[in-house]
This record gives structure tokens, C-alpha cells and sequence, in this order.
């Protein structure tokens, strides 16, 4: 009875199932809370419903519905991103894209992929190993995250010093705009289609633009081989020199990545420890790949330059699955924190690689005066920081304080002559230090260009921008839709 | 436009009254080389609030690319708004005025042991700010990318008084839209390219090349040897396909020829030549070139014809296109560019990256078969899916061959996105795609 009441309570929602089939809405309360937030735990919001289109046509309809209502909608991947991007403000729709999860084309002698939102990132690569080929793109989430999510964030990961982030391996989309409206944008992967960059634009763009629908991807043959290399340093500064003197060598690696002794600590007391040890101050991760008899001298460069900054040990994996070990232990170094924090708050600051001593002092400054513990993860080949803080929401106060560390680790980076953001992307965690890195007048630049696609701000409001007032409006603006149709 | 307002801006010698029209189009009334952000800014906003036509140009290679107008009020030229602001070396990036010519920046690079990762074609006199406005890119886009690969950071002005920055000085960056992709290909119908921050390599420690000569008409053995090598583990920097008459040229015989390139530590450049010399068939005829001589012949490649700057025969002018395809599809244009340049006896010119699916045809003769020619290409292109775009024609011509082709992206967002920057269409009017 009760429930047979609420079903039809809503208008909107009889309407969404008459678009996807009944079975594929969520709209009682208790299926909603996982739907509060993405992996940025700290702010949440009551979603409306939970559509699950099957196909592009689908979204189009439930885009359009959603348009000609005036109801505000989100789309969704797997909800592993890390700044509240598909988080509900409240009252929005969601669209999930996960049951569009189909690889529908590989063309290895032209190297594309074409891929359905919804389809998972490492799949991508397990389906196309076999031959020999992999995607390049790959952020630690990939087991789990979507690509059309790695489109919307424009995702990045540790092998994109070399190979570059999403945004250079996307050939082509199919776009459902926020009027229902569907657009491709490049054909069959092939390059420069005359006009705007549309595809560049709205790789990253968070999910303001359009609801992505298909992807065309390009993907890469793999490596004649590879080499993993291991350093542990005393020193974070000799860390950092060393990481300096292999890009000035010349050597340009497939990944360069740096922990420091608090992520130690919490890697080796997760589930894939290897060993490091315990006291030292830094370690890097280095790959090199490509052609053998080209980077296996440039390993050897390397070894020499991590001795010259004092290196304590240096390692080359002695196989795969020496190198898968250390590998797995850095990617799912965020998850670690878990083992040794109750809470930790990622973080996700760019700067020119030359400037990280002096960055990693402040953040340790930053760590001091708010008592809270940094561990740092990153990728240090670009400048990418991830200094994750540890904290206890459990304790009044550290909430915020953490909150406020990790804006201040972004100035620090933003005063440096980086940016608040590589591969994460502002959501709603970071909209207020957009205005570290840009003038009012630039911030409007973007919300104009959000306008041409995104008139009614209908598609993710309220995200990635700071808009003081705006908020206010948009809710009370749903409050008022809720009130006329509940 | 008056010498006295003009004089109020920049001094009188930097402001050039012109002559006759030029015959590629795109030139303005007057000629104005500002020196600084302020001059250009107040010129372009000037020009805005007066209702003045602008186009914009940096080496004059693209003169020829796009556009309508018999003539615009005002050129600006950004020639003389050039050089290094930062070179950031540790960082390995780089942030130049606008008007630095590619060569120039090259050389500065080269002194570090660095250099941009772009071989645009004319680098002596095109631009990095024209080579992003024309998203211009060679053989090697292979493996080091185009423009919107390689630009981190803009800095530019727009027509209604706004100095906007995009993107930033770091080379990993998410936050707010990718705006650098707006400038990338725009044609300078946005806003006015002040700064470049660009990502930036290291130089390869050596270069390899090997020329493989094909017999007339094998696009098919081409092809099958790409997908050979494509499917190896070689990392060929470009696999670039030549049409006989450009190979006559480039390798000294008369042959399709493929040009494959290495760019690595030299014991992996003597190991991918080797190899990729095993593959070859027997009947092909082949030469191997390293280093310096290497690196000559793409500077060579680069130049294939004259630009946009040099004298134009009025009768038998040079015209070229762009074309985009399938990385497969590249092979079988090349032979079809080829005969039927033959069959109509013009003299064509025509390469294409296997990797990239990018080609490029030179053409001379008169306006009808050229025409006709171009037509017949861009059917077969299209049909594939593909882009043709003329990026060099008199303007006389581009009355009648629509240079950009047949238009996918809805209008309303290129309007709208023209709309946001420049509503009252200062910029390069008509000079884009659809008619922006
Ligand atoms: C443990 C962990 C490690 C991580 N490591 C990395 C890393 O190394 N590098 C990295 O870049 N990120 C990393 N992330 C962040 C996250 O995984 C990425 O941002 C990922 O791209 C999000 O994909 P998703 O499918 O989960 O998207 P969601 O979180 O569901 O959505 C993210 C954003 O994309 C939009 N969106 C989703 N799908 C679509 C679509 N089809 N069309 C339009 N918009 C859409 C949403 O509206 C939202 O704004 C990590 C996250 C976790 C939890």
C-alpha cells in the first residue's frame, strides 16, 4: 500500500519509467543514499531519483523530459570521483550511465576503441592485451571507474608523463546535449574535424556541457618492454633533485612517482605492502619503456642519477611481477590511508616540477600548524601532488580543518605557479579556490561558454564554478518545483 | 580607419597604408605592427567600438586559408610581437609572444637540448600563435602530437577590451573547462594570441630515416607494411607516404615512397632501422639517413613549396588542401590524389601520414580543373567520413569551392561560442568554418 502510494506520488517519476522501464528508476528514499555523494565523502545531497538509461535514445528521451520540466540532472560513472562532481545538491536527477557498458568496436590497425560511457576503464585494456595493444590512460581507480567519467574529469594517472592524460587519447563522442539534442563530434576517430574544438572542450568539462554517450578512444600498442626501477632516499630534497635530473637527462619516463615516509607507513600497512622500509624520507617509482635497447641504458641513467642525490638503495624489479607488486602498492596507496587514519581527504594540487621542495616545505609547514598529518602520494614526473590529510571527523572540528589544510596546500600550489587541480577536477570540493588561478572575468569567460551548451545551468549545476548567490537560487528554484508537484 | 587614430595607438612608422588587394584575400586596409599587449588591445578595441573589420596575421603562410572579405579595415600583425617570455627549462615548458616564429623558438630550444614538439610546416616564417590559430601539424604528429596536445597555456585578448588567460603554466591542469582547445584551429576568430605557454620534449639523441621506395601504384603493399609495422612493437615517429612526384623530389626517384622515421637513443634507432628494413619486400628500393642529414630532410620536407608569402603566378597559382582520414584510408588517397592529378595533367604534390591520417596536396594549374580535382578528392573524402579543407586558394576562387567543406558541428554551439567572445564579429569575419 504504502509503497504502491509513493510510486506514484511523483509525476516525474512515472514519467522517467515510462522512459526506461520501471525496474530501472531509483526513488525510495533508502535506495538513494548511495547515490549521496562520489568518493568525496565529506559533503552530501539528496538526489530526486536514479535513472538507468540503456542506450543513447534513452538519454535523449530522459534529457529531454528533464529539460521540458525544468528539473535539474547529473550524469554518473561508477561515483569514484574525488570532487564531488556527481554528487546531488539536492532534488537533482541522477543518470546513471553503468548499464551502457559495452565495448562496441576495436580497430587495431587504425588504433581506435569505441566504447559505451558506462564501460569500465581497465576493461578496456584487458579486452585488447591479448593483441598486444592497451589504453594509455590509467588512474588508480581504473578497475573500477568509467571512461565516461575519465572524460568528464579528463582523467589522468601515473603513465601520463609520457603518454599524456584522457584529453590526448579521445578521438571522438557522442554527445546527448542538455536540450535531449544528440551530437557526434569527430567520425570514426579521424582527427582536426573543421570547427571549434568541441571534443577538447568538453573532455573535462565535468559533466556541465553534455551527457556523454560514446567514446572513441585511441589506444596503443604496448612497450617492446619495460623496466621498474625502485629508489629509496633519505631525504625528500634529494627526492625531488633526483626527480629534476632525470627530466633534464633528457629521459622522458613512463611514470615518476613519489611517496613520502607518512604514505610509507600507510602503504605497507595496507593490503599489498612490499616491503619498504619504514624509516626512510622518500621513495620514488620509475618506469621506463619502449624500445629495449633504448631504455635499458636510460634505467641505467637513472641509477646514476639517484646515486648522485644519495640515493639509500636502488632497485631494478627483477620481473613482472616484482614490478606488478610495487605497482599495486602505489596505486591503491589512497585507499591505504584507511590502515593507519580514520578519515583522509585527497588532495590534488599541480606545479611546475622544478618547485617541489619548496612546495613539500610548505605542505609539512601546513601539516604542523594544523596538527593534522599529511602523507604525500604523487605523481612527480608532472608536478601533480596528492598530499592526502589525515584526520577523525569522529572529533569536533577536524572536518573543517582538514578541509581548510587542503585549501591551503592548493594555495601553496597555486602561489607556486601550479594549479588547484591535474586530474581530479574542482566539483563542488574546489569551486571557491577556482579563485586562486583565475579573475572573475575569466571564471565568466567559462560560465559563458557553459551557457552556449548548458543555457538553463539544468545539466550539474553549481558545480565547478564559484557562483556566490546562484546557489541560493537554483535551490530555492527546486524547493519551489518540489513544493507544486509533491 | 584614419593615420590620426591609428597614430594615437602606435607610433606612425608601425602603421602601413596598403596597397591593392592582395590576391589571397585577407589582408587589411592598413597594416598596424604593435609591439605591445596595450597597443594590441587598444587597436583591437578600437576597431570593435568603431565597427572596423580585423584579421590577424603572424608570418603571412596562412594568408590564403579561409575567409570571404575582399579586405578587412585593419591587419594586425603580431610579427613584431615575438620572443621568449620564460623558458623554463626543469620544467620543460615555455611561455613566447605570439608572434615568435616556430625556427626561432627551435633555436632557443635546441641551445638546452629541447625543442617544441611540433614540425609545422614553414618554420622560418610561420608563427606558434599562427600555427595554433591554423592548427598547423607534420609528418611527425606521430608520436609528438598537434597544437592541442602540446599548448599547456593562452594568453589572449579579445575584442571587447578582456585579456584572458586559459589553461595555465603547468603541464597537467583540469581546472575549470580546457579553454586552450578554443584557440586551437580557430582561425584568430575568438580573440587575439598575446602568450603561449607550450609543453615542451627533449631533444632525441638521434635521428633516424629510411626512405622505402614502392612501385607506381602499389598503395596496397603500402599499406599492408604499415599495418606490418604498426602492428610491431617499432615506434616510428612518422610513417609518412609520398606520391611520385614529390618523392622525385625528395628521395630521387620516381616512386611512392614511404619516409619512416626514429627518433631515440642511438642503439634503438640503429635496431628500428634494421628492422624495419628486414620488412621490406624485394620490390622496393630504399635509403637510410641519420642525424644531421636526418633531421635536413625534414627540414626540407617542411618546405615544399613556397608559402603563402612568395610571388603568386595569377594563371597557375599554388593551391593546397588539408585532408583528414582514417590512419587506413591514408594510402589509398594518396594514389587516388595522384591519378587523378595525372589524368587531369596537373602537377601534384601529395603526402600522407599513415599514423595520423593527415595528408596534404599541393596542386598548380588552372582555377577550373583545380577546382574540379578538389571536388572529386573531397567526394572521396567525405564519403570516408573525412575532411577536406583548402588552405591555401585566391580569394577570387574561394568564391566558388567552399573551402572548409561540409559542416558536422551544430552551428548554434560554433555560433554561440563565436557569440561569447566576439559578439560583433570584429574578429575574422567569415573566415572560419560555416561562414564564422
Ligand atoms: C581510489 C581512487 C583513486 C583515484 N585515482 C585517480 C587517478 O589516479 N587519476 C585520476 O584522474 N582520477 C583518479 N580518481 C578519481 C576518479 O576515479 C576519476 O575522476 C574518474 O574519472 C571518475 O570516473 P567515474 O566513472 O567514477 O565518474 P563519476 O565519479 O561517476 O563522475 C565524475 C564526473 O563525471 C561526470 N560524468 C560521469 N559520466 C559522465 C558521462 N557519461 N557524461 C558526462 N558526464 C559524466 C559526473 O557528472 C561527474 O561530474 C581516483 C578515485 C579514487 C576513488
Amino acid at each position: 500500500m504504502f509503497r504502491k502510494k509513493e510510486r506514484h506520488s511523483d509525476p516525474l517519476i512515472r514519467k522517467l519509467m515510462k522512459l526506461v522501464g520501471k525496474e530501472h528508476v531509483l526513488h525510495r528514499q533508502a535506495d538513494l543514499v548511495a547515490y549521496e555523494c562520489d568518493g568525496f565523502t565529506l559533503q552530501r545531497g539528496k538526489a530526486r531519483a536514479v535513472v538507468f538509461p540503456g542506450e543513447t535514445k534513452e538519454v535523449s528521451a530522459v534529457v529531454r523530459l528533464l529539460h521540458r520540466e525544468r528539473v535539474p540532472f547529473i550524469a554518473r560513472g561508477a561515483g569514484t570521483g574525488l570532487s564531488g562532481g556527481a554528487t546531488p545538491l539536492g532534488g537533482e536527477v541522477i543518470i546513471s550511465l553503468v548499464r551502457m557498458k559495452k565495448l562496441l568496436r576495436v580497430d587495431l590497425d587504425n588504433r581506435t576503441a569505441v566504447v559505451q560511457p558506462g564501460f569500465v576503464n581497465l576493461k578496456l585494456t584487458q579486452a585488447i592485451s591479448k593483441d598486444g595493444y592497451y589504453y594509455a590512460p590509467d588512474p588508480s581507480s581504473q578497475y573500477a571507474c568509467t571512461i565516461g567519467g575519465n572524460v568528464a574529469e579528463n582523467a589522468g594517472g601515473a603513465h601520463c608523463l609520457k603518454y599524456g592524460v584522457t584529453t590526448n587519447h579521445i578521438l571522438g563522442a557522442e554527445v546527448v546535449l542538455p536540450d535531449g539534442e544528440v551530437i557526434r563530434l569527430g567520425e570514426d576517430g579521424i582527427p582536426d574535424q573543421p570547427g571549434y574544438d568541441l571534443l577538447g572542450l568538453i573532455t573535462g568539462s565535468e559533466g556541465t556541457l553534455g551527457v556523454v554517450t560514446e567514446i572513441t578512444v585511441r589506444i596503443l600498442k604496448a612497450p617492446e618492454g619495460k623496466q621498474t626501477i625502485l629508489a629509496y632516499f633519505d631525504d625528500v630534497e634529494d627526492g625531488s633533485r633526483a626527480v629534476s635530473d632525470i627530466i633534464s637527462a633528457g629521459i622522458v619516463p613512463a611514470a615518476l612517482e613519489m611517496m613520502d615516509r607518512t604514505a610509507i607507513e600507510g602503504v605497507e600497512a595496507a593490503n599489498f605492502p612490499v616491503g619498504h622500509p619504514l624509516d626512510i624520507e622518500a621513495l620514488l617509482l620509475i618506469e621506463v619503456d619502449g624500445i629495449e635497447a633504448g631504455f635499458q641504458s636510460e634505467a641505467e641513467d637513472i641509477v646514476d642519477v639517484c646515486r648522485k642525490w644519495n640515493v639509500r638503495e636502488v632497485k631494478v624489479a627483477k620481473d613482472e611481477q616484482e614490478a606488478a607488486a610495487w605497482w599495486a602498492n602505489r596505486k591503491t596507496g589512497f585507499g591505504a590511508m584507511g590502515a593507519i587514519s580514520p578519515d583522509y581527504l585527497v588532495q590534488d594540487g599541480v606545479i611546475p616540477r622544478s618547485r617541489l621542495p619548496e612546495v613539500l616545505n610548505k605542505i609539512r609547514a601546513i601539516s604542523q600548524e594544523t596538527g593534522l598529518r599529511i602523507a604525500n602520494i604523487f605523481h612527480a614526473g608532472d608536478g601533480n601532488l596528492h598530499p592526502l590529510i589525515l584526520f577523525d571527523a569522529q572529533k569536533p572540528g577536524e572536518k573543517e580543518k582538514a578541509l581548510q589544510a587542503g585549501s591551503r596546500c592548493l594555495k601553496a600550489c597555486a602561489d607556486a605557479g601550479g594549479s588547484i587541480t591535474g586530474e581530479h577536477g574542482v566539483g563542488i570540493e574546489k569551486k571557491e579556490e577556482m579563485r586562486f588561478i583565475f579573475t572573475d572575468e575569466e571564471i565568466e569567460a567559462q560560465t559563458r561558454i557553459r551557457s552556449v551548451f548548458n543555457p538553463d545551468n539544468l545539466l550539474n549545476p553549481d558545480k565547478l564554478f564559484p557562483q556566490p548567490g546562484r546557489c541560493a537560487e537554483v535551490k530555492q528554484e527546486i524547493k519551489e518545483q518540489q513544493g507544486l508537484k509533491v | 580607419m584614419t593615420a590620426m587614430v591609428l597614430d594615437g595607438i602606435l607610433p606612425a612608422e608601425r602603421a602601413v597604408r596598403s596597397g591593392p588587394p592582395h590576391p589571397l584575400g585577407n589582408d587589411g586596409s592598413w597594416r598596424v605592427y604593435p609591439r605591445t599587449e596595450q597597443e594590441i588591445r587598444d587597436l583591437l578595441t578600437h576597431a570593435d567600438r568603431e565597427g572596423l573589420q580585423v584579421t590577424v596575421s603572424g608570418g603571412g603562410t596562412k594568408r590564403g586559408f579561409g575567409g570571404q572579405r575582399k579586405r578587412y579595415d585593419l591587419e594586425i600583425s603580431l610579427a613584431e610581437y615575438k620572443g621568449v617570455i620564460e623558458h623554463r627549462a626543469g620544467d620543460l615548458t615555455m611561455t613566447v609572444h605570439a608572434g615568435t616564429p616556430i625556427r626561432e623558438l627551435a633555436e632557443v630550444l635546441a641551445a638546452h637540448g629541447q625543442m617544441l614538439p611540433a614540425d609545422p610546416r614553414w618554420p622560418g616564417s610561420a608563427t606558434i600563435g599562427g600555427v595554433i590559430a591554423a592548427n598547423d601539424t607534420g609528418p611527425k604528429r606521430l608520436a609528438y602530437g598537434a597544437p592541442r596536445d602540446f599548448v599547456i597555456g593562452v594568453r589572449a585578448a579579445t575584442p571587447d577590451g578582456r585579456i584572458l588567460r586559459t589553461g595555465g603554466k603547468v603541464v597537467k591542469n583540469v581546472a575549470g573547462y580546457d579553454m586552450n582547445k578554443l584557440w586551437i584551429g580557430s582561425m584568430g576568430t575568438l580573440g587575439i594570441l598575446l602568450e603561449v605557454t607550450v609543453k615542451l620534449r627533449p631533444l632525441p639523441p638521434d635521428r633516424g630515416l629510411l626512405l622505402i621506395g614502392f612501385p607506381a601504384g602499389a598503395q596496397g603493399e603500402i599499406q599492408t607494411y604499415v599495418n606490418r609495422l604498426q602492428a610491431s612493437s617499432l615506434e616510428p615517429v612518422a610513417l609518412e607516404v609520398l606520391n611520385p612526384s614529390l618523392s622525385a623530389r625528395m628521395a630521387g626517384w620516381e616512386r611512392d615512397t614511404l619516409a619512416i622515421a626514429f627518433e631515440d637513443r642511438p642503439e634503438a634507432v640503429t635496431y628500428q632501422l634494421e628492422r624495419a628494413e628486414a620488412e621490406r619486400s624485394g620490390m622496393t628500393e630504399s635509403v637510410v639517413m641519420r642525424g644531421r642529414e636526418a633531421e635536413d630532410w625534414w627540414m626540407r620536407f617542411a618546405e615544399i613549396t613556397p608559402d603563402a608569402t612568395a610571388s603568386i603566378d595569377p594563371e597557375r597559382p599554388l593551391i593546397s588542401a588539408k585532408v583528414a582520414l582514417k590512419n587506413t584510408d591514408v594510402a589509398a588517397f594518396v594514389g587516388k590524389a595522384t591519378e587523378q592529378a595525372v589524368q587531369r595533367k596537373l602537377e601534384a604534390f601529395v603526402h600522407g601520414g599513415a599514423g595520423h591520417g593527415i595528408s596534404r596536396v599541393y596542386v598548380r594549374g588552372e582555377q577550373e580543373p583545380v577546382l574540379h580535382y578538389l571536388q572529386v578528392l573531397r567526394t572521396f573524402v567525405e564519403k570516408r567520413r573525412g575532411s577536406l579543407v583548402s588552405d591555401q586558394m585566391p580569394l577570387s576562387w574561394r568564391k566558388h569551392f567552399d573551402v572548409w567543406g561540409y559542416q558536422r558541428i551544430p552551428r548554434s554551439l560554433m555560433e554561440g561560442i563565436k557569440q561569447s567572445f566576439d559578439p560583433n564579429r570584429t574578429l575574422n569575419h567569415q573566415r572560419y568554418a560555416g561562414g564564422i
